[in-house]
């Protein structure tokens, strides 16, 4: 341990390494920035489209790639919430293996571009997945820790079916036939490519905390633990 | 040096900073941990937070090229950006975390979404600059 003195030396240590590091980073970033010149610079035009959007991604592959994550999102929280449920419900818990599988199946699906086909078929399974999440979480199945009456809503069946509701609002525009590569959709175009990674950061982050809290017992939420209701798994 | 190799640079510096600060969390030692003198108070969650997000940074940094990454280190500043005003507005994460982010997780917060949507905005310049 360091004294109090030390405390004091060393605080905000890393985010003085963040901090200066960015400052750094940044300035040297805005001094070394290629001028424009020419007659765009000079009439204060932007880009050509055509030019500045040729390594973006069109709309719908961005929009795959963000599916995709959130169905390999829901995918990983079934198939970790599985062997618990196994001990559970016995062979009802195949229920999960079924879901982890249907849903990282439909990734690679999903990544060939979303077709109306597919988008019908992953929207019908995870609204089929949903619904039987909601049914336990409000009338309850018959066995179980918890039978006869509905389950507490954990953090990882909480992640999961947001995951599955994302999911579904996304593959509408695909159903309803919306011309995502319609070229004066610019906007959208550098809008889906940027929420790449906030959106599939989000969701491995929330699938590794489900993951965590699946782990160590806390699926049905901490109430749940903390009453024993829950069997963990062993 | 180009924008490009910056963008990487800063990619790698806040992957780097972010792994450590998970894997040192694990540690609790007294820089980082959940003891109550701990410099950067986190716990487990937070710590796994920290090293899922460094690596995705690092993947941003080694895994992708030019536009998408540019692009990538916008959205990473995105992330951050959505973190720093959660974790701002609910220090425990709405009870997820155990232990209350202090000022220097909000600094650490902040710091990376800023320059990463300032490194990535302008490395997004400069790509589409190159394209032409």
């Amino acid at each position: 341990m360091i004294g109090h003195g030390g405390h004091e030396s060393v605080e905000l240590l890393a985010a003085v390494v963040l901090v200066v590091g960015g400052g750094i980073v940044t300035l040297r970033m805005f001094l070394t920035r290629p001028r424009r010149t020419g007659p765009a610079a000079s009439s204060g035009r932007g880009p050509e489209p055509g030019h500045a959007q040729a390594e973006l991604p069109s709309v719908r592959r961005s929009l795959s790639v963000i599916l995709a994550g959130l169905s390999g999102g829901a995918a990983v929280i079934h198939l970790a919430a599985a062997p618990s449920h196994y001990v559970e419900l016995g062979d009802l818990g195949a229920g999960f293996l079924v879901a982890a599988a249907f849903q990282a199946a439909w990734i690679r699906w999903c990544l060939a571009g979303p077709s109306r086909r597919a988008a019908l078929v992953g929207i019908t399974g995870n609204v089929a997945i949903a619904l039987a999440w909601a049914y336990t979480r409000t009338i309850g199945l018959p066995i179980g820790p918890f039978a006869g009456g509905p389950e507490p809503v954990g953090l990882p069946d909480g992640a999961s079916v947001a995951f599955e509701a994302l999911l579904v609002l996304g593959l509408l525009p695909v159903v309803r036939k919306v011309d995502l590569g319609a070229a004066h959709r610019r906007l959208l175009r550098e809008a889906a490519s940027i929420a790449i990674v906030p959106v599939v950061g989000l969701v491995i982050v929330v699938t590794s905390l489900a993951t965590v809290a699946i782990a160590v017992g806390l699926d049905h939420g901490a109430d749940a633990h903390v009453t024993g209701a829950h069997v963990a798994a062993p | 040096m180009s924008n490009q190799n910056t963008s990487m640079m800063w990619a790698t510096l806040a992957g780097i900073v972010l792994v450590a600060a998970g894997l040192l969390g694990f540690l609790n030692t007294s820089i980082i941990g959940s003891g109550s003198g701990a410099l950067i108070a986190t716990d487990n969650i937070h710590n796994i937070v920290h090293l899922v997000t460094g690596l995705i940074a690092l993947y941003i940094a080694f895994g992708l090229k030019g536009q998408q990454q540019a692009t990538a280190v916008l959205g990473f500043g995105v992330l951050y950006l959505v973190i720093f005003v959660a974790v701002l507005a609910s220090p425990t994460l709405f009870g997820i975390f155990s232990v209350a982010a202090n000022a220097p997780i909000h600094v650490i917060h902040i710091a990376v979404a800023v320059v990463s949507l300032a490194v990535g905005y302008m490395a997004r310049g400069s790509a589409t600059m190159m394209a032409r």
